[in-house]
C-alpha cells in the first residue's frame, strides 16, 4: 500500500519545472481566449448574453443552476461577466496576476460556458473544460513563462523555477481526459455491448446526422460513407478502443504518442463527417504537448537538488 | 507510472495540500464514474455519456425544423435554422429538442407559445438589422423524416413533412 502511495506522490507531485505548466497555461487560456472571441460563427462561441432574454419556455435548467431561482442573471449582465471573463483569460494567458485571473476565468466560465446547457445545447465536453478552469485555478501556473515571474524577477524575489506544484495540474488535466474517454468508451460497452460494433450503428449516426443535423458538420461525405461496411466497422471499433483504453497513456509514452494524436485526429473527423465541434474541448490536449522536446530541461539531478535549494527549490 | 523521467526524490508539497489535490482529484473521478453507473447522471453536470452510446434508426431519422413563411408566396418556406444570425442563440440543435420535448408533452398552446417566440425574436433581430433575412408572414414546424430508402442521395430532402404548429405573423410584445 505505501509503495502504491508514494508510486501515486512521484506521479502527480514530484518536483517539475514551473516553464512546463507555464507554457501549458499559456497555450490553453490562449486557444480559450481566441476561442471565445466572437470570431468563429458556432454555437460554442455565441454570445451567452442572448439567452438571457429566451423565453421561458426554452428554458430547461440543469443542476446545479436549478438550485438558484435567479439562475438567468439579465443580458447586461452576463455582457459584463463576457467581457471580464475574456479578460481574465487574456490575463491567464500573459500571467499577469495569474492566480486571480485563473480564479476569474474559472468562477466565470463555470456560469458562461455552462449556461447554454440549460437551452437544450448538448455537448460532453463543456464539463471538462470547466473543470479544466478549475484545476488551472488552483495550480500555481503563473510562477513559469508569465509577466508575474519576471516581475518578480526584476523586484530581485524569484518565484521557485522547479517544484511538485508544476507537476499536478498537467497530470490532474491528463486524468481528466482519460477518466472522460473511458466513461464515454464503457457508456457504448454498457448501453450497446459488442452490437456496437456493427457497421450499421455508425453508419446510423452517419445517416442521421447528414439529413437531421445539429451542427453542420465540414463535408457531406458522411451519408457515402454509410454504405462503406469495413469503414463502419473501423470507426466503431477504433472509437470503443481508443475511449476504452486511452487511460494507457496515463501510464505509457508509447501510448501516449499514438493516442493523443489519434483521439485529437478524431474529433477533427467526428466534426467533418457528423458535426459536433470540439474546438474548446481540444484546448485541454496542449496538456499533452511535450515541451520538454523544445526545451533545455534540468535533469534528475537539478530537480533533486533543488528541493533541498531554498531558492530555487519551491516554497510552498 | 512505469516509464516515467521522475526523479526519486520526495515531492516538497505539503501533506496538507497535497491530500486537498487529492480530494479534489477523487471528487472528478468519483464524479464521472456516478454518472456512467447511476441513474442520476444529471447530479453530475461535467458528463453526458449517454449520447451516442446507442445505436440509431437503421431505417430512418427524424428531426423537428422550425421554418419562416414568405408573405408573397405562402408555399414558400425559408429554413431558419440555416443561418446562425436569425435566430441565435437558438440553433437546429436546440430548436429540435425544445419542439420535440414541447410535442411530446402533447402540449399545443406551448408549442404555439415557442413558435410565436422565436417569430418575434427574428422579426425583432431582423428590425435591429442583425440579420439581413426577409420579412416573414408567420412560421412553422415541422416533424422533418427522412427514409434512408427512399432519401434523394443528393437533395437529401426529408421524405415525409408532418405540420405540428402553423403560426401567423405576431405583433404582440415578447411574453415572459
Amino acid at each position: 500500500m505505501k509503495g502504491v502511495t508514494t508510486s501515486l506522490t512521484r506521479y502527480f507531485f514530484s518536483p517539475a519545472p514551473a516553464s512546463d505548466l507555464g507554457y501549458c497555461r499559456i497555450a490553453f487560456y490562449l486557444w480559450l481566449f481566441l476561442f471565445y472571441l466572437p470570431l468563429i460563427d458556432t454555437y460554442g462561441s455565441q454570445n451567452v448574453s442572448d439567452f438571457a432574454d429566451v423565453h421561458a419556455i426554452f428554458r430547461q435548467p440543469i443542476f446545479p443552476f436549478n438550485l438558484v431561482e435567479a439562475w438567468l442573471l439579465p443580458g447586461r449582465w452576463i455582457e459584463w461577466m463576457v467581457t471580464i471573463w475574456r479578460i481574465s483569460l487574456l490575463l491567464a494567458c500573459i500571467g499577469l496576476f495569474t492566480r486571480a485571473s485563473m480564479v476569474c476565468a474559472f468562477l466565470l466560465g463555470g456560469y458562461l460556458i455552462g449556461l447554454p446547457f440549460n437551452f437544450g445545447t448538448m455537448t460532453h465536453t463543456g464539463g471538462a473544460l470547466v473543470i479544466g478552469l478549475g484545476i488551472m485555478a488552483l495550480s500555481k501556473a503563473g510562477d513559469g513563462a508569465s509577466v508575474d515571474a519576471w516581475w518578480r524577477r526584476r523586484l530581485g524575489r524569484p518565484l521557485p523555477t522547479i517544484g511538485g506544484e508544476y507537476r499536478w495540474p498537467i497530470r490532474f488535466i491528463w486524468v481528466l481526459l482519460a477518466v472522460l474517454y473511458f466513461c464515454s468508451g464503457m457508456s457504448k460497452w454498457l448501453n450497446s455491448g459488442t452490437e456496437y460494433l456493427s457497421p450499421g450503428v455508425m453508419a446510423g449516426f452517419l445517416r442521421q446526422r447528414s439529413v437531421a443535423w445539429y451542427t453542420r458538420s465540414f463535408t457531406d461525405w458522411g451519408y457515402g460513407l454509410a454504405d462503406i461496411r469495413w469503414f463502419c466497422t473501423a470507426a466503431t471499433a477504433w472509437t470503443l478502443v481508443g475511449e476504452t483504453c486511452f487511460w494507457l497513456t496515463l501510464i505509457s509514452r508509447r501510448a501516449r504518442a499514438v493516442l493523443v494524436p489519434a483521439m485529437f485526429l478524431t474529433h477533427i473527423g467526428v466534426a467533418a463527417l457528423l458535426g459536433p465541434q470540439f474546438f474548446q474541448f481540444l484546448s485541454l490536449y496542449v496538456f499533452w504537448i511535450p515541451w520538454r522536446l523544445s526545451d533545455r530541461r534540468p535533469d534528475a539531478t537539478t530537480l533533486s537538488h533543488s528541493i533541498a535549494s531554498p531558492v530555487a527549490g519551491h516554497a510552498a | 507510472m512505469t516509464d516515467e523521467a521522475s526523479t526519486d526524490s520526495p515531492t516538497d508539497l505539503p501533506p496538507g495540500r497535497r491530500a486537498f489535490l487529492s480530494a479534489v482529484l477523487a471528487v472528478v473521478v468519483g464524479g464521472h464514474l456516478f454518472c456512467l453507473l447511476s441513474p442520476w447522471e444529471d447530479l453530475w453536470p461535467f458528463g453526458r455519456y449517454a449520447m451516442y452510446s446507442q445505436p440509431r434508426d437503421p431505417d430512418q431519422a427524424e428531426q423537428y425544423v422550425l421554418v419562416g413563411i414568405d408573405p408573397e408566396d405562402p408555399s414558400r418556406e425559408i429554413e431558419l435554422s440555416e443561418h446562425w444570425e436569425y435566430l441565435r442563440p437558438h440553433y437546429r440543435g436546440t430548436l429540435h429538442a425544445s419542439f420535440r420535448r414541447l410535442a411530446l408533452a402533447g402540449d399545443a398552446d406551448q408549442l404555439r407559445t415557442a413558435a410565436e417566440d422565436c417569430l418575434l425574436r427574428y422579426e425583432q433581430r431582423r428590425r435591429q438589422k442583425l440579420h439581413a433575412g426577409p420579412e416573414l408572414a408567420g412560421v412553422r414546424v415541422y416533424q422533418y423524416i427522412w427514409r434512408y430508402a427512399d432519401v434523394d442521395r443528393t437533395t437529401r430532402r426529408p421524405t415525409e413533412r408532418r405540420l405540428v404548429v402553423d403560426v401567423a405573423s405576431v405583433e404582440t410584445g415578447r411574453p415572459q
